[in-house]
């Protein structure tokens, strides 16, 4: 017998568990006797690189459609962004294709769930993001949600050209649906091709392009009351302009709010950039305090007097919202430690400010030995749409015209 | 100092310091309910003595770690296969040693060298093809062609 042999089922489990996901589902191949503990592993980290061109968040949509049970093996979730750079054809993730019984499949579970919202753009398959809330009604056990940076845009410009202009989106977008934008349009394309594209071709118009972000925070709404066990959230994609009644922006406040109002929550670390804007907490909260947290909470997730009960809270922002965060301290009572990390238009003054607020309001447990201020460096703010990958040559746009 | 006597399933005895026999927490809550040091060797039928010493060595090393924490959340319970390099050192036994050492740990019940017994099987199976694996512990291939391709298919989207 080979010692390997002598080891329980339970022992090889812990060791399965040990291992990067990607590792572990290498071993399934191994073995039937491995194959069987791999399907019995939980997935303690996973990350989902959205808009990748490999397809793997899709692929594993398609998967959890045959398999549910997949999505309770979940424990930690992680999101990064992969750009469509629109003069790197090889990082466009091409439409991805469902069958028929797939698309079915979906609308029903979109309708079920109450997400019908996104079911338009999971059957597109051209949004990575518009797969969150699908994936998220799936995995009830997930402990740590990372949503990393949030990006809602679809195609990251040229570097040559500053303005991240429609013609390239339009052209990125026709790309990765293979449709060929030149050939098509050429010959419209001095004379205003756009509202000619825009108006011809496109059903929604334009704006289409932009809408997932309005569903992500919509239809993320119905998820939370799936998300009852996590005990950390991140997420640093509030970044927001004008916060105004009913813009993504807001919904995506109120979705953090609610997420920190989850029973379990110990740990949050959010933030960016102009992240909690007076107005828009105001509006979240009082959203929050009208409704409940949500149409899709039960009511016994509440905590009573309507706070947050996480215990360490990392703030990261660029700008220093002074009111926002002093309305957004009055949302926690049980802090035992903060961070906050400040943006390089923030200053150290500011921030013992803005710690005050929180020392105040969580008089009991926190004290300011257990309050880092710091300044951020670039890694703390890194670009989203940053990646590592080496590109090779580009093909830019208008060279071959 | 009390010292304990430990009696290997070969019938070897070894006398250890309690405090270093108690990191198994299987001979601590023993000496528990014995509630006095005992004068006679304490049977441990299902480690040798080679494996034993090597446990013992183990548990010298880490007689003064603080216990692992109980909450069960905390971040100290991720998951990474970084191992001290005391421990690295340690493990570079042959496969059958390694193997037996994460057995007696298990029984034995001393966690943290449990864990670090699994971490480095981890290290040996990471980054490597199934052939590799096969290889590398000597695993017979049971899955016909069709049921291989069919579990790649499954697992396409965990692998890298």
């Amino acid at each position: 017998m080979h010692p390997f042999d002598k080891l329980s089922n339970e022992l090889l489990l812990q060791i399965f568990e040990n291992l990067p996901y990607s590792d572990a589902a290498v071993c399934a191949r191994v073995c039937k006797r491995l194959h069987n503990i791999f399907s019995r592993t939980q997935i303690e980290d996973y990350t989902i690189k959205v808009d990748h061109p490999s397809h793997r968040a899709w692929m594993l949509i398609r998967r959890l459609l045959i398999n549910p049970e997949l999505g309770e093996r979940f424990k930690k979730l992680s999101f990064t962004y992969h750009p469509r750079r629109c003069s790197y054809p090889q990082t466009w993730a091409l439409q991805w294709h469902w069958t028929t019984e797939e698309d079915a499949k979906l609308k029903q579970l979109c309708q079920n769930w109450g997400i019908s919202a996104a079911y338009k753009w999971i059957s597109d398959g051209i949004y990575g993001n518009s797969i969150f809330p699908l994936l998220l009604c799936y995995t009830t056990n997930l402990k740590s949600l990372d949503l990393g940076y949030g990006v809602d845009g679809f195609v990251w410009p040229n570097p040559f050209h500053s303005l991240h202009t429609s013609d390239m989106v339009i052209r990125v977008w026709d790309g990765c649906c293979g449709r060929d934008f030149l050939s098509t349009f050429k010959s419209q394309r001095e004379d205003n091709y756009f509202d000619i594209y825009y108006k011809e071709d496109l059903e929604g118009g334009y704006d289409d392009y932009w809408k997932p972000c309005l569903t992500f925070s919509a239809t993320m709404d119905q998820c939370i009351s799936r998300l009852s066990n996590l005990r950390e959230f991140t997420f640093w994609g509030l970044e927001l302009g004008d916060v105004c009644e009913n813009c993504p922006e807001r919904e995506m406040i109120e979705f953090v709010l609610k997420v920190l109002l989850l029973p379990h929550l110990k740990v949050a670390r959010v933030g960016r950039r102009w992240c909690f804007d007076e107005w828009g907490v105001k509006a979240a909260m009082s959203t929050i305090g009208n409704s409940g947290p949500g149409k899709s909470r039960p009511t016994k997730m509440v905590p009573a007097d309507g706070r947050s009960g996480i215990k360490h809270l990392e703030l990261r922002y660029e700008e220093l919202e002074k009111e926002g965060l002093e309305m957004f301290a009055k949302f926690t009572r049980k802090l035992e430690s903060l961070e906050l990390v400040l943006g390089r238009d923030a200053t150290m003054e500011e921030g013992e400010k803005v710690a005050g607020f929180f020392l105040e309001n969580n008089k009991e447990t926190l004290t300011s030995g257990r309050v880092v201020i710091r300044m951020g460096y670039t890694d703390d703010f890194p670009d989203p749409w940053y990646d590592d990958d080496n590109l090779g040559p580009a093909h830019y746009f208008y060279e071959d015209e | 100092m009390s010292q304990i006597i430990l009696l290997s399933s070969d019938n070897v005895e070894m006398k250890v310091d309690k405090e270093v026999a108690e990191r198994s927490i299987l001979i601590k809550n023993m000496l528990e309910d014995v509630g006095e040091t005992p004068d006679q060797a304490i049977p441990i039928p299902n480690v040798n003595e080679g494996v034993l010493r090597k446990v013992i060595e183990w548990c010298e090393h880490h007689r003064n770690d603080p216990p692992p924490p109980a909450d069960e959340d905390s971040d100290s319970r991720k998951k990474s296969t970084d191992i001290e390099e005391w421990d690295q050192k340690f493990m570079q036994v042959d496969q059958e040693m390694l193997f037996e050492i994460i057995l007696a740990a298990n029984y034995l019940d001393i966690k943290p060298l449990l864990d670090v017994g699994c971490k480095t099987v981890a290290n040996m199976i990471k980054g490597k093809s199934p052939e590799e694996i096969r290889k590398t512990f000597n695993i017979q291939n049971d899955f016909t062609p069709e049921e291989e391709d069919q579990i790649r298919r499954e697992n396409e989207w965990a692998e890298e």
